[in-house]
Order: structure tokens, then sequence, then C-alpha cells
């Protein structure tokens, strides 16, 4: 834990950069000693032109030469600066990321969209201090931005499901704007469009009961503010559907400047109040949720957190490792799986990585891409059994998970793509694309699903007591079967010799009982 | 917010005759027996400084717009011409009277107190023979006699300089016009063998003669003139006045003169030519009954040992949070602490900066400067800090009214030493007052903030009344960091929890909590508003003022200077009460109260309620939370509404009258104060000191030795 020192995190945003500077008190408290934000709308440039500008790029160095002498006032110890989609999208990132590290020394890391979503939302779980109660009573969880919405669902067992709708307050302005001018009832037809873009997952939703809702974004803490009378004092903060209702509706009769004008903020965040608004009057009308939570951290929050290293944040960091994993399942069920069948590949897969830790030196990140591959590796038969690798490999690739990052999703892709043949994995131009290193790491994954997938081939669960043991130069597998086990023998020693090639090691199967 | 009832001209004081009566209530100070004579003598002189200032400033700004045909009324309804008529007639009168003192009451007094001043007639043989040396050795050398004829153009006469005009006449019987200045190098009052003075213009008429060889000297006077000074007018009127400029599209005519002070028996055609010259009109003709200029009255307590006629200079004593504390930042981590200047010395306030400047512990220091001089102790000490690595970033206003030595100078300084130094903000004047030290403690990093109605100025600390605050609990440290980062460009005006700030949201601030205690009134709940400023000249703060009233709102106002509300009036301001307090010292503090159905809440500021502060300058508004302290400033708060010497009275016509102090107890609140303090300490050292003599420094024993052997 990074006891008594002193972290920063800067964000640059589309329409801002920020600055966080936390102290970490040896008594493992946290405390906020500066929240700059400088409004400058990076965004514009990348969105208008596709570059970021000359000019712009000197606007930026000059904020961030101003936080960076912040930071030397308190000796920071630890920072992180991380830049998000305007940066990211822009053609020239690569000179822009440069020109800021030579002028401002500080060097800027581009995270992608998933792991931006993965920090807000364990930024926004850890303000609510009751959060894994509240997941327990069955929580929805909305993200509101310019761009996107992200909607997600916990129960106490897990992430049930999660969904990014580009449903941002940018783009629901613009609708508004075409249809207020054709109807007084606009409100409604907007909540009918929003419910028709959310409906899959509200639907589900209805299903299970939810009974919680948590809302984060940059508006919430004005929101908050406006509904209770008084600015939020803590991280996080209730309202009562009620008082949010009564709040909402007078806002409709209002025009943007009314509402900068009357509740004290600026013009470009006032327009975004009624859009924001109405995405959480849709989802708690919806689902009849009575109170809404607001939560008022934000990436930067999530950035600080992880760096603070607490406790706290391993546990959450390990509960979200979870998530994903209860999520995966949950799509693997989704596309009727045959559960039984996976959880011995997962378990033969991990038998397998386990026993070879040393040998492979493989992290704990691609341990847990292992066994979604191996949740997910039969997905693809609900499509066509023909090639079905190939299918699971593609709902892999389309599906939305937070907390790995896009790398980590496409090698899991990839090692589902492999896991059944046999050959083809040398001339695979994506795989020639890969990179030497990320080459062997795919190679080893594929190997070891390969392997269990093999092991349990007919489906049949025939084996019992197996065990892994590498010694000698020998990979040994050897268990007890109460069936005829020839097929998964005759799979499993067909990949002999891409064993020998990629681990070094020589295969060895051996079956006790069966036939 | 266009209320028609208060578009009401008769509900407003003007600006300029609200100040009038401020000047003269500093003229009165003087005519109290019960000050000190020198005392007396330097108000008189404060006076004639202050209406320098006057027409250098405000009456050249009303002739200007009289200058460019504008006939918009003030909120009081009169017309720049109308102003200018009635602030002429009242000066006029306010001259007669300074001169009155002068004559009456200084000069006799003086007297009784071996002080004389002769002219011509009172010097003796060996007074000339001393004058006439001195005229040659050390006069005759620095005069710069100057004619005027169709050939040369009437010569740029020195704004407030005093000065001969002469009529002379050649040899071929034709008359001049000639000028010599006053030599303003040399001493006004000059000492005479004989004892006595003689003012060093009279020493020149007696050898003028020598001054214009072929001619003589026909007539003379002594004459002063008043030129107009900085822009500060225009952007006090803001865009009134702008607009009228930008109509008629006429250059603003800088450096004209606006007053002609003149001796009582100058020549009818003397006057009349130097009027027609400088283009001034009758009501800028002002007619000296005695020395022109009289600030030379101040000095004599210089040239003569007279110190039992002035009052005991103050001492400031240790503030009372802070008797028997060593460690001052320990002393601000146990509880706030307030100080008031300058019965509390100013030196804590400096000490924070230094102590800061050599503190290992200490990571940056940020801070406020105004109206500073470079050797303040402060900005050495700022030096220092940078010297020793603290980051120090120092927010600079330079461009401070008619005392612009160069601030410039030093604040260079301050940047070659490593200094961050942000020269001031665009169109806003920094006015807050406020330091930040970030300090790593042993368990966290605090910042300790420093907040004041006063400027970190140690010389006027000593001269005004102000009110300083140290804290640093985490919401106000991280308000005025917030604010800090604002106002040095790094990030957006902040939302702070706890301090306000002009021009974020001051404004709407003070509206909001007088008219939360109108809505108290209303509700028939007790309501109550004490408010202590220098000055009350916001139409809309007024209005909001008016209606609270009319709710039902006591409203006790404090206000030093210019206050155009008229309290009194009935059916407007009936439960208004204005209150002036000129003394000793300048007040200069800034307390604001709202009873708030019981909810108490004090703050302290930086601004007063004019437009200027709310609008066009960074300020700063603080709540004081801490119990003790908000019974302390309601004590004191108390002892202003209490004062029956030097409080005055203002009625709804605008005239102050004294608190009639019959049946109360005597209070004159400033010297409260200072016994108050001096008070304190005492108590603190007859509690506190050492009463023994001898204390025998003896050397440690070697118990411990013995023991350890014995294990």
């Amino acid at each position: 834990m990074n006891k008594n020192k002193v972290l920063a995190g800067i964000d640059l945003g589309s329409g801002s950069i920020r600055l966080k500077i936390m102290q970490l008190t040896d008594k493992g408290e946290t405390q906020l000693l500066e929240n700059v934000t400088r409004t400058i709308a990076i965004g514009k440039d990348t969105f208008a032109s596709g570059r970021i500008s000359p000019d712009m790029v000197e606007e930026v160095c000059q904020v961030l030469i101003g936080f960076k002498r912040l930071m030397s006032e308190y000796k920071v110890q630890v920072k992180r600066v991380v830049g998000t989609s305007a940066m990211r999208e822009a053609e020239n990132s690569d000179y822009v990321l440069e020109q800021i590290r030579v002028r401002t020394g500080l060097t800027v890391e581009l995270i992608s969209e998933a792991e931006e979503r993965y920090l807000t939302r364990q930024a926004a779980f850890a303000a609510v201090p009751d959060f894994r109660e509240k997941a327990a009573k069955g929580l929805l969880y909305t993200r509101i931005g310019s761009g996107t919405t992200q909607i997600a669902a916990y129960t106490d067992k897990g992430m049930n499901f999660s969904q990014t709708t580009q449903m941002g307050t940018l783009r629901i302005l613009g609708m508004l704007s075409s249809i207020e001018g054709q109807t007084l009832r606009y409100q409604d037809v907007m909540e009918e469009f929003l419910i028709s873009n959310m409906d899959y997952i509200l639907r589900k939703g209805r299903q299970q009961s939810y009974t919680q809702y948590l809302v984060s974004g940059s508006m919430s803490d004005k929101i908050y503010e406006i509904c209770k009378g008084k600015a939020p004092r803590k991280t996080s903060g209730k309202i009562s559907f009620q008082a949010f209702n009564k709040v909402y509706r007078s806002m409709l009769s209002m025009s943007a400047a009314d509402i900068a004008e009357q509740y004290g903020m600026e013009m470009e965040r006032a327009r975004r109040m009624i859009p924001t608004m109405m995405i959480i009057h849709t989802v708690s009308s919806y689902m009849k949720l009575e109170e809404i939570t607001f939560s008022f951290a934000g990436l930067l929050d999530g950035i600080l957190w992880e760096l603070a290293g607490t406790k706290e944040s391993e546990q959450q960091r390990s509960d979200s490792m979870a998530d994903i994993l209860f999520y995966t399942r949950m799509v693997a069920d989704r596309f009727q799986c045959d559960q039984a069948h996976s959880e011995q590949v997962e378990k033969y897969a991990m038998m397998l990585f386990d026993a070879m830790q040393k040998a492979h030196g493989l992290t704990d990140r691609h341990r847990l891409i292992l066994r979604m591959a191996a949740y997910l590796h039969d997905a693809g038969k609900f499509m066509n059994i023909t090639d079905h690798a190939e299918h699971s490999a593609q709902i892999a690739t389309s599906l939305e998970f937070s907390g790995i990052t896009t790398e980590e999703q496409r090698m899991m892709a990839t090692v589902i793509r492999f896991h059944e043949d046999v050959e083809l994995i040398a001339e695979d131009p994506e795989y020639q694309r890969l990179g030497r290193k990320n080459r062997l790491i795919l190679s080893k994954l594929v190997t070891f699903l390969r392997l269990a997938n093999a092991l349990d081939y007919s489906h049949r669960q025939k084996f019992t007591a197996v065990k892994v043991n590498v010694t000698g130069g020998r990979l040994v597998i050897s268990a007890t079967a109460h069936q005829n086990a020839t097929l998964e023998n005759w799979k499993v020693m067909g990949f002999g010799e891409s064993v020998s090639d990629i681990l070094g090691l020589s295969l060895e199967l051996h079956i006790k009982g069966g036939e | 917010m266009a209320d028609k009832k208060w578009q009401d001209t008769s509900l407003f004081m003007n600006r300029e005759m609200s100040w009038l009566e401020f000047n003269q209530r500093v003229l009165n100070e003087a005519r109290d027996p019960k000050n000190p004579l020198l005392e007396r003598a330097k108000f008189l002189s404060i006076t004639l400084s202050n209406l320098d200032e006057f027409f250098m400033v405000r009456v050249a700004g009303v002739k200007d717009l009289i200058h460019e045909d504008s006939e918009k009324p003030d909120p009081a309804g009169l017309t720049p011409k109308e102003q200018f008529k009635q602030i002429a007639a009242r000066i006029h009168v306010m001259m007669e009277d300074v001169y009155s003192v002068y004559h009456r009451i200084l000069i006799p007094h003086l007297k009784r107190e071996g002080f004389r001043l002769v002219t011509e007639h009172g010097l003796k043989d060996q007074d000339r023979e001393y004058l006439g040396h001195l005229f040659e050795t050390e006069l005759y050398p620095v005069l710069t006699p100057m004619a005027v004829d169709p050939s040369r153009p009437f010569p740029l006469i020195l704004n407030k300089s005093l000065n001969i005009a002469l009529f002379l006449k050649d040899a071929e019987g034709e008359r001049h016009f000639a000028t010599v200045q006053s030599p303003s190098v040399l001493p006004r009052l000059v000492s005479l063998p004989s004892g006595s003075y003689i003012l060093l213009e009279d020493v020149l008429t007696l050898f003028m003669g020598q001054l214009f060889p072929g001619h003589t000297v026909e007539k003379s006077a002594y004459y002063r003139i008043t030129r107009s000074g900085d822009l500060s007018f225009q952007e006090e009127e803001a865009t009134d006045l702008l607009k009228e400029m930008e109509k008629s599209l006429k250059q603003r005519r800088r450096g004209d003169a606006v007053r002609l002070e003149i001796s009582r028996d100058a020549e009818e055609d003397l006057v009349k030519y130097l009027m027609d010259a400088l283009e001034l009109g009758k009501q800028d003709l002002y007619l000296c009954d005695g020395p022109v200029d009289l600030s030379f009255i101040t000095r004599v307590s210089k040239v003569m040992p007279l110190e039992f006629l002035k009052k005991p200079d103050l001492i400031p004593q240790t503030p009372g949070d802070l008797l028997g504390k060593e460690d001052l930042y320990a002393a601000i981590r146990e509880k706030d602490i307030l100080l008031s200047h300058p019965y509390e010395s100013f030196q804590p306030v400096v000490n924070f900066v230094e102590q800061a400047a050599d503190d290992p512990k200490v990571l940056a220091i940020k801070q406020t400067l105004y109206r500073v001089s470079g050797n303040s102790p402060i900005v050495q000490a700022l030096s220092r800090a940078a010297d020793n690595g603290k980051q120090v970033t120092v927010l600079v206003e330079v461009k401070a009214r008619f005392d612009e030595e160069n601030n410039i100078q030093w604040a260079k300084k301050l940047e070659k030493a490593g200094c961050h130094v942000i020269y001031g903000l665009v169109g806003l004047k920094t006015h807050c007052k406020l330091t930040i030290v970030v300090r790593r403690d042993e368990d966290r990093i605090r910042r300790y903030v420093h907040m004041g109605t006063g400027n970190y100025n140690d010389v006027t600390a000593r001269l005004y009344t102000d009110i300083g605050f140290f804290t640093c609990k985490e919401p106000i440290g991280a308000d005025a960091s917030a604010l800090f980062n604002a106002l040095t460009g790094y990030g957006d005006p902040p939302d702070m929890r706890k301090l306000t700030a002009a021009p974020l949201g001051l404004r709407k601030k003070f509206l909001s909590m007088i008219r939360r205690e109108a809505d108290h009134a209303r509700a028939g709940r007790k309501a109550h508003i004490i408010a202590k400023m220098n000055s009350l000249l916001d139409p809309e703060v007024i209005q909001t003022l008016y209606e609270a009233s009319g709710a039902g709102v006591q409203i006790e106002l404090i206000v030093r200077g210019i206050c155009t509300l008229r309290p009194g009036i009935p059916g407007v301001s009936e439960n208004i009460t204005v209150r002036s307090i000129v003394g000793w010292l300048l007040e200069h503090s800034r307390i604001f109260y709202f009873y708030n159905d019981g909810n108490e809440e004090y703050y302290l500021s930086s601004a007063d309620w004019m437009t200027r502060n709310l609008d066009r300058r960074v300020e700063l508004l603080f709540p004081i939370e801490d119990e003790r302290l908000r019974e302390r400033l309601w004590d004191m708060l108390d002892v202003y509404l209490s004062d029956t010497q030097k409080a005055r009275l203002m009625a709804s016509d605008g005239s102050y009258a004294k608190v009639d102090g019959r049946g109360r107890p005597v209070v004159n609140c400033q010297e409260y104060f200072y016994e108050e303090a001096v008070e304190r300490a005492h108590a603190y050292q007859q509690e506190n000191v050492e009463e023994r003599v001898f204390i025998p420094l003896e050397a440690e024993t070697e118990e411990n030795e013995y023991k350890d052997q014995e294990d």
C-alpha cells in the first residue's frame, strides 16, 4: 500500500483536463488535497477535423505545466496521466503525446474505452459504502456520458450484463432539438425512444427484480445538489424518486439558459441537464425504482483508487475478476453451452496452467483469459456447429467486458478460435501479426485449452481423479476413467507434437480403468 | 429586479456629498478638545490631503462629465452640473471651517506652547540678516522664476506645488506676469535665530526684487493648483461613463487644473489672470484666509520638542490567542486564531511567512500581495523561502492608485529568486488578502491559511484597524487552494463550500443573506443584521436593505466613509441605523452578522458593499465558525454600537450628529479595544511569569549509570 504517500492523477478528457492530488495518511485514510478542472475542448478538434491542432497542443501543455507545478508543491510521489477518447481517436495522437512528453516531461497513457469503463465503474462502486449489500438486492447501474451510456446489472452473484449504448447526452440533445418542434409532449416521445434503444436490457431487467439504482457521470453532483438543496458532502448520496421527479418535471419547461441561471452552472453543463435527467427518469420509472443513489466518483477517482493500492482496492480488484467470470458464465449460458463440459474444461485448463506455472511464466491475467476462453469456446455452436470455433471467437470479440483490456479480449478470442485445429496456427495471418511475445503467450494458452477440451471431448466427463505432473521433461496427465476413453486418448495425444514444440515437454497420458 | 419604487431618487444620497461629510468628520476631530494638540493638527492635515485626492479624482471626474455634456443623473437624481454646484458650495464652507480651526484653535494653542509663526512684520534684525544669507546660499540657486509673454506660453505649474504669482512692471512700464515655485526641496518651516518661525514663501517674498532685475514687483500672491489625476474615476462609474465617452468621441483631458487656491488678499486682476490662464471658473476658486496649503502644521512637531502634545504611540500587544504559545503553527492546529489589529500585533502574520520560509516541513507558500512595499519583511521572507526550495506563488497587484512606487521591481526580484509571480489579473484588481502555507506535518499534509480584512503591509497595519484570521481546518484549506488555483490560471473557478469570492458569487451571496433575513422577518421571526464596512454605495444592495427594513429586519450599519443609503425614512428605512466611527485610527475592518433565526452567521471580508468590490475586484468572504471567536466578534460589534465618543449617527438627510450619551457609559471603541488588548497581555504576564530571582543551573546527575551497573 502506498502509505503516507501523495498520489496524483491527471485525466485528459474531451472537454477538460482534470487533476486530483490525494494524500494517504499513515492511518490509511485518504484525503483529497487538490481537485482542479480546466475546461479545454480537446474533443472539438478531434471530432471536427480528426486531428489535434498545434494551438490546442500548446494550450494543453500550458495547463499541464501548471498542473506539474501544483504537483511539485505537494511533492507528489506517485502519479498517472491518462488520455481518453479525444486523444485516442486523433490521427496525430502519437505526435501529440510525444510533444507533451518533450515539453512537459509528462508521459500520457492512452487508455482504452474498456479500461476507462472499468476504472470508472470501480470508482463508482468504491464511492458507495454499502455497494455489495445493494448488489445483493439487485442493482442497476448507469453511467451517463456525453457520447455513450453504460448500463450494467449486478446481483449478489456478480455482474449479470453490461452494455454500452450510444445513448449519450449529446446524441439525445440532437434528437431533442428535432423532436421538440413537433410535439409538446416531447419528453414522452424521447422516453419511448430511449426505452426502445435500451429495450433488451430493460426488459431483461424486469425479469429479475432490481430494487437498487446507481447513477454515475459528470452531472451527478449537480443533479444531487439541485434535488437535495445542498452540495454533496460525501462520495455518494441518495435521492428519492419523488424528489427527483419533481425537479425533472419543472426542468422540462426550462431552457438551458434558464437552467444555467437558476442553478448556477455553465451553459455547457446546463445543456446536458435535461438529457441526463431524462435517462435517469426513463430507467427509474420503467423499472419502478423508488430511490436513486448517485455516485460522485469518476475516472480520476478510479485511477487514484488503484494507485492507492489499499486493501479495499485490492479486494475490489479481485471482486471485479469474479464479476467478469460470473458474467462470462452467464453469457455461455445464454448461448446454451454445455455447462458440465465447460466446467470440466475450465478445471483441466487450470490444472495444466498451474502445474506449469514456473515453466511458462504467464500472469494471473492470462489465467483469467484462459478461464474465460474455457467457458466460451463452444458458444459458437449455438450459431452453427461447422466452424464453431470461428463463431465462438466472434461472439467473444463482440461482447462487452469491463475489466479486461482490448488486447486481452482479442487474445481470448484468438485462443478460442484456435482451440480445435492443429495445423493452421503458424500460417494464420492474424497469428503472424501478433508479434513474438504475444505469439508465444497465445500458443501456450491455446495448448492448454486444446488439451483441456480434448480431455472431455465426448462431453461425458469420463475422467475422475485427474492429476497433472511435470517431471523430467515430461508432461504427465493421469486419470481414472469409468468408461471407454479411446476418443479422449486419441484427441489428447494428437496434440503431442505441439506440446513438444511449444512447451518443450513430451506428452504422456496414463488412463486407469475404463475399458 | 427593476422595481419602479426604488427608482425614487430621494432614497439615495449623492456619493460625493456623502464623502464630503466623511471628510467633515475627520475635520471635526481637529475640533475635539479631547484629542491632543498635535493629533488635532494631524487631522487638519489629513482633511486637506483627502481633499487634494478628492479634487484630483472625483471632482475631475465630475468636471469631465460636464465637459462631455452629460446630463445623466446619479442615483440621487443630480446631473453632473448640479453635483458640481453642490460639491463646490460644500467645500467652500469646509475650507472656511479649516481656516477657522487653524486660526482659532491650532495657532493659539501652539503659541501657548512656544511656537510663533511670523511674517515680515515680526522679524528681528538678526532674523533678517540670517534670512538674507539663507536666500543667497540656499534659496536663490534652486529658484526658477518663469515669465510669461506672448512668445512664452503659460508655464506648466506642478500639481499641488506652492507658487507665487506676480505682476511685474518693466522699464517701459509694460506689465508682465511671472511665477515662481516655492522650492519643495527645502523645508517649509524656516527656523529663525530669534526663536520664531517663518514660512518659506514669506522669505521668498522678502527678496522677490532680486529675482527680476530690471523689473519692479507690482503685485504678488501665493497660489496652488490641483490637477486631475488618474483614471480611477472612469473605472468607478464603469459603463455609464464609458458609453458617454464613446458617444462624444472626445479624448479625456487629463492633467487639467481643477482647483485654484490663492490668498484672499490677492489682487483681483491677478486672480483673474490665473483663472483665465488655467481655464477655471468661479466655483473652482478658493480664497485662503491664511497661508495657502496648511499641511505644514504637522511639521511643527518635528521642529519643536512637543512630545507631550502627541498621543502616545500605540504599542501593539501580543494577541490574546497567542499568549504563551511558542509555536505559531502548533497554536493554529490547536484552534482557530483571530487577530484584531493594530491593538494586537501584526507580527504573527509576518512570522507566519518568515517561519514558513525556514521550516523544512513546509512545501509551498502562496500569497496575494496588494500595496506592499519592496523592503517589507514578508517580501524578503518569500524570497528566502524560494531560495530554500519551497514552491512560492505570489499574486501581485502592481497597479495600486497613487502610491505607484515601482512594485514591479521587487516583484521581479522575487521571480529571480525562484518564485512564481503573477502580475495581476486582466480586468480585475486582486483585493483579497489570502496566504496559504502547505506543510507536511507528522501525520498528514495540512494547509494553514491566513485571511484578513486588511493588506499585508506592516506599516499600515499600525494605522488601520483590521481583523486577521488563522486556521488549518480542511474545508477552508481546500476552498482557499481551489480559489488560488483559479487565480493562478491552473483551473476553472471552483465551487467553494465555505468561502465566497467576488466576482464569482459574492454579490449573490450577500443579497441572498439579506433577503433570507427579510423572509424570517416576514414570517414573524426575529431578524437582525449588523454590518461594518468602509463604504456603502451599491444600489442593488441598498435596495435590498430597504426591502429588508420594510419587512421588519433590524439593520445596524457601521459605515466609516461614504454611505448613499438614507436611514430612518418612514416606510422605507425606519429599521436601519447608520453610524460612522472616525477616531485616532482609521477603521478598516469589515464584519457581517446575520441572526438567521438563531443560526447566527458571522463573516469577515476584504470587500465593502460597493459595486467595484462586488463586480470588478477579486474579494473574499469567509465565515467564522469557532464559537469562541464568534463571541468575540459579537462583543466587538457591541462595543462599536455602544460607542458614545467617536461614533456619529447619520440622519436621513445625510447629516451626522454625536450620539446622545446621557445615561450611558462613556465608550470610545478604539481606546476600549486597546485597553482590552493591553489588559489581556498584562493579566497573562501576571499569572505566568516566574517570580523567582535566582534560578540555579546544575549539571545532570549520573544516577542512571549506577542503575545500569546494578543490573
